[in-house]
């Protein structure tokens, strides 16, 4: 098995002792968020793991977080997207906007929505302006195209001992496309809701570009997970 | 004036080393919550002046946040409050969840609220018990009026954040008066800050106890001012 990447244990100790840090201050413990990628063959032996710290949340996860936590409208800054306003920018790059709350809606009950977990092969450098991928992976099984699965509704474990509430969001690849696909960025959507206008819209929240890259053999599986963690104080 | 307490140095040279390491591992920033308390006497002059950091977020906060983070459910885990669950209890002690995130959706139910309203924004109370992770109400809130122990809350106005493009802080103030006109003195010794989520059921999110009584004299106003900031890293 090849490892293409593995957590920088001195940054891993670095976010301890921050923890420790707000534990003792008693302040809100900073959620970390960890991105997994897996290779396995058709027999299911794994070929290439990719593991890292996600450090990629882009302006529209800010925004989101702002508004919820400050209880503002989106559209209380201007109605531009950019710093200094509260808009989210759409897979278009358009700014949505809204003069009630923003928040993120359940995902399992609409279909035709793309939220969760997409690849693709971009190598744009990261950008905390990101609203899309650079180059998507689409659905099937042409050439260049990967085939994904469904993603159930997350549901959050917690373990008692380390006051740890974790969600693991995970999604499977599976490349009968006929050729190798070389994975070279990650995505993570929410689905939202606009209350006032009742419209729903893919927000892109985060965009991690993978150094090195990841390559799925023809037949082989692509399985990525996102590791979302807070902290509880007690 | 009279100060019963400001933030120490300490907290500043330690919320300082807290940024730093968070743009240093590109964290996402945190929320970091002041509140400051004046009394103010019949020519608006602050006689008594009280500022920390608020530490006091407690269960109802940090279930509303995991949900909004990682787009679950609040009855995913279970509908009863506690220890490893999702539910928030309302005011009046009872649980509540859905099968949607806990979410501010409108705009009347954040922090803003009518004079007289005790059930958005800030409230305050006689008790002094002290905090607890599990508080989901005042120990003993003051009633609106001019009755015996009673104040007059002034109305809590819909938040505007600003945000500075030099330290790249959005900060929001959500800011109540309460007049006393009880005709005798009041001792305040808790400060709740409350919104509605969604469900329609109002939650308290944060309740700090005063280090000692802030006396506010009869004719005498008080202002309780929460500031929360969050830091965009670019």
């Amino acid at each position: 098995m090849l490892i293409l990447r593995d957590l920088d244990e001195k940054e891993e100790r670095e976010i301890r002792e921050t923890h420790e840090l707000q534990k003792e201050m008693h302040l809100f413990l900073t959620p970390v968020c960890y991105l997994n990628l897996e290779v396995k063959n058709q027999e299911g032996k794994i070929i290439s793991k990719y593991k890292d710290r996600s450090k990629s949340w882009v302006r529209n996860f800010y925004n989101w977080q702002a508004v919820q936590q400050m209880a503002c409208p989106t559209n209380s800054l201007g109605i531009t997207y950019g710093e200094g306003s509260l808009t989210i920018a759409n897979q278009l790059g358009s700014p949505r906007y809204d003069s009630q709350y923003l928040f993120a809606h359940k995902t399992s009950s609409l279909a035709g929505f793309q939220n969760g977990i997409i690849v693709g092969t971009g190598d744009d450098a990261e950008s905390f302006e990101s609203y899309d991928l650079s180059a998507e992976i689409e659905d099937g099984t042409g050439a260049g195209q990967l085939q994904r699965s469904i993603m159930s509704q997350p549901i959050p474990t917690y373990d008692g001992v380390t006051k740890e509430m974790t969600l693991e969001l995970t999604r499977n690849f599976i490349n009968n496309s006929g050729g190798s696909i070389e994975v070279k960025e990650v995505g993570l959507w929410a689905l939202f809701l606009y209350f006032s206008v009742n419209s729903y819209s893919d927000i892109l929240v985060s965009r991690d570009l993978l150094s090195p890259t990841v390559t799925v053999d023809n037949s082989y599986k692509l399985t990525v997970t996102y590791m979302i963690q807070i902290t509880y104080p007690a | 004036m009279e100060i019963l307490k400001h933030i120490s140095d300490l907290d500043k040279k330690r919320l300082n080393r807290l940024k730093e390491q968070h743009k240093k591992l590109h964290l996402m920033s945190i929320p970091i919550c002041k509140m400051k308390a004046q009394v103010l006497d019949k020519r608006n002059k602050v006689s008594v002046s009280y500022e920390d950091l608020s530490r006091s977020w407690n269960r109802n906060f940090y279930n509303w946040q995991v949900c909004q983070q990682m787009t679950c459910s609040s009855n995913c885990m279970g509908s009863a409050f506690g220890e490893g669950t999702l539910a928030c209890k309302d005011k009046d002690g009872n649980p509540g969840s859905s099968n949607t995130p806990h979410h501010l959706r409108t705009a009347s139910q954040g922090y803003q609220e009518n004079s007289g309203g005790l059930l958005h924004g800030i409230i305050v109370g006689t008790g002094s018990t002290p905090e607890s992770f599990e508080d989901y109400y005042l120990e003993s809130v003051i009633e609106e009026g001019t009755g015996a122990g009673q104040l007059n809350y002034s109305a809590v106005s819909p938040i505007v954040p600003v945000y500075d493009p030099v330290t790249k802080e959005l900060k929001a103030e959500v800011i109540r008066y309460m007049l006393n006109n009880s005709g005798g003195t009041i001792g305040v010794n808790e400060v709740g800050l409350m919104v509605c989520l969604s469900g329609m059921y109002y939650t308290m999110i944060s309740r700090d106890v005063l280090p000692s009584t802030l006396n506010v004299l009869a004719d005498y106003q008080l202002k309780v001012t929460y500031e929360i900031t969050i830091t965009y890293p670019a």
